[in-house]
């Protein structure tokens, strides 16, 4: 059953535009003249519950305005948003107890007291019964690794801690929707793990749908099941990881350790549209299998070159989006 | 009854958190009082300077105003504005915007307006019972207990009513201004010059340095201002000069205007929130 309906959704920010120097900004005072951009422009989709959907596209594709009118923030030029058929015009209150979000770059704790305090009104805002909320704050405590920090005030706790305590406070009050704008931003492996565990475990337990922005392919590729992938507000792309993947998949790339001479021209000339990349440490040649059998190539270069080492590896959801950046 | 009992369960953790972060900056609050204290000092000097110079030199009684009283006035008025300035919701709500940090707030099941209207309570509870009413206790008890303040036990009690009355109304008169004063930084992204603008106009509007009675007719027409209820009301009304039935009609003004600014509040914000674009991505 579908718990988002996104349907023609569109967004037009004015834009002032001041001309440079001193005059232009002097004569911006006078008379003002605005640019429309359009950051997103008539899309539309469903999202089902349970889902985790990555929502992907470069700086300025629209994906945070997008997630900013899925979340009532911003209100849509056009289009409209529905969480379990309710609009937020009317219904704003009741849509936002059955959300949680997390915005990686804008805490929605409170900086000046401790942690702990942060959970408390929480509790009381989403009106968490004490049982209910002793049973998800343990639980989100142990998750996440909290106890330690619980006491601190918010503005002496490190980024990981911080991220990992609003990512616990989205979810505290158990919602049905979580919204996740980078929330593994600036963050190291060890916490981005972490998170990323978190996110799975709680689809898994409590049937949470999740929708995520971000950056960072691995969290793509490890948590998501569908993705968007959008740009100059319009989506690209709208299905499964492993039909994307499978579109692109026979683009195999195989690396070979940068020691051995590879002469480009004998490969080319042998395998034709072949792409020779020298990354520092290793060689990545990459190929469409469609142009190149694998097996072929392998023997080639171990029987050439007595290579011992390689690895072969699948296209990622990285060079998908660039691929499908440049189509467009 | 049950609404009201949900709403209170719902907002006063807001107050409460707004305790904690008043107690978070303790040493601001001294740093203030010192400020305080040495800006009182200068304009005693100052009226002390007026009133010698004055025909009757130093027993002048100037508007109303006896040289004591005004020192009574120009303390009471200090410790006043301190409280008034606590709690800054206008600056929360510039914060929101700067930051992006609205983007949250704005996810959360409760009331904006609420939100801020309780945690500006906490704020301000705490720095009316722990610095303005201890102080005021102090200093009232020195000038009635020299005879400076000339006033019947009954009728102090009364102004002491009053003037509590008059707080909270301030309290709330305050909270609204500074709302509205926050929504027009959807509109303009920057508070600092809507801070002076609103700092001058409070000053002068509400006899923070000179009381509203030095102004005549105009001081008149000043004083059923809202920024009179932020200072002039109250500081006369524990002073003992209003009267019963002018308190009266001035807490039927105050909730006039408190309801005409919460009114244009609400709109406001209805139509921020369709302007409203989020910092920061």
């Amino acid at each position: 059953m579908s718990i988002i309906n996104v349907k023609d959704l569109s967004k037009t920010f004015k834009k002032p535009v001041r001309e440079e120097g001193l005059r232009g900004m002097v004569k911006a005072l006078f008379s003002r003249k605005y640019d429309e951009v359009r950051a997103v422009d008539g899309i539309s989709f469903d999202i089902e519950e349970g889902e985790i959907v990555g929502y992907i596209g470069a700086n300025g594709a629209g994906k945070s305005t997008t997630i900013k009118m899925m979340c009532g923030i911003l209100h849509p030029t056009g289009g409209s948003v529905t969480v379990g058929g309710l609009d937020f015009e009317k219904n704003r209150q009741k849509i936002n107890k059955q959300m949680g979000v997390v915005f990686g770059q804008k805490t929605q704790l409170w900086w000046d007291i401790p942690l702990i305090e942060t959970f408390k009104i929480l509790k009381s805002i989403y009106e968490v019964s004490d049982e209910d909320y002793e049973e998800r704050f343990n639980y989100l405590c142990d998750l996440l690794d909290m106890r330690p920090f619980l006491t601190q005030t918010v503005r002496s706790l490190s980024l990981g801690q911080r991220m990992r305590a609003d990512f616990a406070a989205a979810l505290i009050h158990s919602p049905k929707i979580v919204y996740l704008d980078e929330p593994t931003i600036g963050l190291d492996v060890l916490v981005k793990d972490k998170i990323r565990g978190a996110i799975k475990e709680l689809n898994k337990k409590y049937n949470i749908t999740v929708i995520l922005t971000t950056h960072d392919m691995k969290d793509i590729e490890e948590l998501c099941n569908r993705i968007i992938i959008i740009d100059k507000g319009k989506i690209l792309y709208d299905g499964s990881l492993a039909n994307i993947k499978y579109r692109f998949g026979n683009t195999k790339t195989v690396f070979i350790p940068s020691n051995v001479s590879l002469d480009e021209g004998e490969l080319k000339e042998r395998f034709g549209s072949i792409e020779l990349e020298d990354q520092g440490e290793r060689w990545a040649l990459k190929f469409s299998q469609s142009d190149v059998d694998l097996d072929d190539m392998l023997l080639y270069l171990i029987n050439t070159y007595h290579i011992k080492d390689f690895k072969i590896e699948d296209i990622s959801i990285e060079d998908i989006t660039k691929q499908l950046y440049e189509k467009h | 009854m049950k609404n009201i009992k949900r709403t209170l369960k719902l907002y006063l953790p807001f107050s409460k958190a707004g305790v904690k972060i008043e107690l978070a900056y303790k040493a601001q609050i001294v740093m203030w009082m010192i400020i305080s204290f040495i800006e009182v000092f200068f304009v005693i000097f100052l009226y002390e300077a007026i009133y010698r110079n004055s025909p009757d030199g130093m027993s002048s009684v100037i508007n109303g105003f006896s040289f004591y009283d005004m020192i009574l006035y120009m303390i009471t008025s200090f410790f006043f504005t301190f409280l008034m300035g606590s709690g800054d919701t206008s600056y929360d709500i510039a914060t929101d915007i700067r930051e992006g940090t609205i983007a949250n707030t704005m996810t959360k099941p409760v009331s904006y307006r609420l939100r801020h209207l309780f945690t500006y309570f906490g704020v301000f509870g705490f720095d009316a019972v722990v610095v303005l009413l201890p102080f005021l206790t102090v200093v009232y008890g020195i000038f009635i207990g020299t005879g400076l303040l000339q006033v019947t036990a009954g009728r102090f009690i009364l102004n002491v009513i009053f003037f509590l009355l008059f707080t909270i109304i301030a309290g709330f008169v305050n909270n609204a201004l500074s709302y509205f004063i926050g929504l027009m930084v959807f509109y303009t992204d920057h508070l600092f010059g809507l801070n002076m603008a609103r700092n001058a106009i409070q000053g002068f509007l509400g006899g923070q340095m000179v009381p509203l009675a030095y102004m005549g007719a105009v001081g008149v027409v000043f004083s059923y201002t809202p920024f009179a209820f932020m200072n002039s009301v109250p500081v006369l009304t524990l002073m003992g000069k209003v009267d019963v039935m002018q308190a009266i009609i001035y807490i039927l003004i105050a909730l006039v205007w408190i309801f005409v600014i919460e009114l244009a509040n609400r709109l406001i914000f209805r139509h921020a929130l369709k302007k409203l674009t989020v910092q920061g991505g």
